[in-house]
């Protein structure tokens, strides 16, 4: 049985899209500037980009002007933009190990080749309301003079060896295996369970940051098997170069750009491998832009995947598909649309079983 | 100031047109459709050909592979490679085979010998055939009469083509006995005149 399309409300929808317009600017005194969330919201949109799977900050931001700022809503109309379009190249194998950082942390070695980059964050901040920021007219003139000496010190761009190479070179690291199998496209073909190795890492890749942060933290807190200490978390720019379309030899490329990204590797539990030796097992997380809670909760439910067990967190269909931002919101957003039908016939049996009841009653008394 | 010249295949917009026609086609088994505005618009290339190009414009890119059966197939390839970053495949191997050379009936047996069918699990990942032919037509006085039936179809409907090998149909019956298995056709002419026949059609001859 199919569903009965219900028709009319035309009118009604078509006021409802314009009061929906009018509601995001009634109150403003002027509209926002799309490079002003791009350069101001750098990590709703970072965010966004995340769960919409397209790397476009300036498209993240406007997505985010015409929702009001709903991310869902964002990170879907990305989806549905990146849906439309042609894809005429893959690119080459980008190795995080070689980006640009700006920040790069560990939190299982004090002292690490290269030293500890905090960079930017909010992890050190008071978390007190500052309401300096509610007036903030020339704050852009003053930062340029404040820290204009030190713009300049800032063109040493680090690339920071990766922390892990040296467990990995002391053989502590167990999955360390190179699979060099051409990766499952989670956006071209249906996904069945078990699920590659490498269509799990694209759907936490762009999966929902708040439901995985809670899948997470439900393993770590005891329903789960995973609690690892960060390794590495790495933010910053690595290059993405595609091979040169019209080119003779295989191996020409041409750079095309670059991505911010964030990598975590985490270092969990050991196990014992073949031959008797203990060996760490790594967790790992990547995620467009600086989504650095996000990268830690794939690193975790990565992990927790590998393992077998009861918990939630160890279930690789309940993961996966229910951290999906667009499936997620879209299926429970759908119980707004008209369930006549459905609920009619659900009053027609409760109804039906009353009038039964009634009559049962009826007889025995 | 430059002047746009509106006579360039505009790989977006044609392209959309021809796919509404080629979906119609589809829909409507044995209707001939025109698509001869836009492939005039690729005049470098002899007539024949240009029809079978913006249908491949229109289908192939870096996604899906292509192989041509053409005397130009390597001007073609390059240019296809240009335009749309798709890489020729062999035959056993295409999702898209574009024909534009008339063919032996051995040929032709080899060739639908090859072509991928699909599975029954996978039906999809077969081959769709493009094939030119002389002239479609729904006037009764050409020669060759085929009449059609089945989804999209009410009742029976009658096409006419000229240079379309019986081989082709035989073939074809045996590749599609076993549904939803089975190849997809696309007719073109030098005209610009398109036709399809899905899998689903049935074809028999018309008997004089």
């Amino acid at each position: 049985m199919g569903y009965v399309a219900v028709t009319g409300g035309r009118t009604a929808i078509e006021n409802a899209n314009k009061l929906v317009h009018s509601y995001r600017l009634k109150d403003a005194e002027r509209a926002i500037e799309v490079k002003e969330i791009e350069s101001q919201m750098r990590l709703l949109v970072d965010r966004v980009m995340g769960e919409g799977g397209l790397y476009a900050p300036e498209y993240a931001a406007l997505a985010l002007k015409q929702t009001e700022g709903d991310v869902h809503e964002a990170a879907f109309l990305l989806r549905a933009y990146r849906s439309t379009l042609p894809r005429n190249h893959y690119s080459m194998i980008t190795d995080p190990g070689e980006m640009r950082g700006i920040r790069r942390i560990s939190s299982s070695f004090k002292d690490i080749p290269g030293g500890q980059v905090l960079g930017p964050t909010y992890d050190y901040t008071h978390r007190l309301l500052n309401f300096d920021l509610r007036n903030e007219s020339g704050a852009v003139e003053q930062f340029l003079e404040d820290f204009a000496l030190e713009l300049d010190t800032e063109m040493d761009t680090p690339s920071f060896p990766k922390v892990m190479d040296l467990l990995r070179e002391q053989g502590l690291v167990a999955n360390r295996k190179i699979d060099e199998v051409e990766p499952f496209d989670i956006t071209r073909e249906k996904l069945a369970f078990p699920a590659p190795r490498s269509a799990r890492l694209q759907l936490l890749s762009r999966g929902e940051t708040g439901a995985m942060t809670a899948l997470a933290y439900s393993s770590m807190r005891g329903y789960g098997a995973v609690h690892p200490t960060i390794g590495e978390l790495r933010v910053g720019y690595s290059e993405v170069h595609i091979p040169y379309p019209f080119a003779d030899e295989e191996e020409d490329s041409i750079y095309i750009g670059e991505l911010k990204l964030t990598e975590v590797e985490t270092v969990n539990s050991f196990t014992q491998n073949n031959q008797g030796d203990v060996e760490f097992m790594l967790g790992y997380g990547l995620t467009f832009g600086q989504n650095e809670v996000k990268a830690i909760a794939m690193a975790i439910l990565e992990r927790s995947l590998e393992t077998q067990g009861q918990s939630p967190t160890q279930d690789e269909e309940f993961v996966l598909l229910h951290i999906d931002s667009v499936e997620a919101q879209g299926f429970v957003s759908h119980l707004k649309l008209p369930h006549y039908i459905t609920f009619q016939s659900m009053l027609d049996r409760i109804r039906q079983a009353q009038k039964e009841s009634k009559v049962e009653t009826g007889s025995k008394g | 100031m430059i002047k746009a010249d509106y006579n360039v295949f505009d790989t977006t917009h044609d392209t959309q047109y021809i796919y509404r026609k080629l979906l119609d086609c589809m829909a409507r088994p044995g209707k001939i459709q025109s698509i001869q505005s836009v492939t005039r618009k690729l005049n470098d290339f002899p007539d024949g050909l240009s029809t079978l190009l913006a249908i491949a414009l229109t289908l192939v890119d870096r996604e899906v592979s292509y192989h041509l059966i053409s005397d130009q197939s390597n001007r073609v390839h390059n240019y296809l490679k240009w335009k749309t970053f798709s890489e020729q495949a062999s035959i056993e191997n295409t999702d898209y085979l574009f024909i534009n050379q008339n063919l032996g009936e051995d040929k032709i047996y080899q060739l639908m010998s090859l072509v991928k069918k699909g599975t029954l699990e996978d039906p999809h990942q077969s081959a769709t055939i493009i094939l030119h032919v002389d002239e479609l037509s729904i006037d009764q006085n050409k020669r060759q009469a085929f009449h059609l039936s089945g989804p999209g179809i009410n009742g029976v409907t009658t096409c006419y083509v000229k240079g379309l090998p019986i081989a082709w149909i035989k073939q074809r019956q045996i590749i599609n006995s076993e549904y939803p298995i089975g190849v997809d056709f696309i007719l073109t002419t030098t005209a610009g005149e398109i036709m399809a026949i899905p899998r689903t059609t049935v074809i028999e001859r018309k008997e004089e």
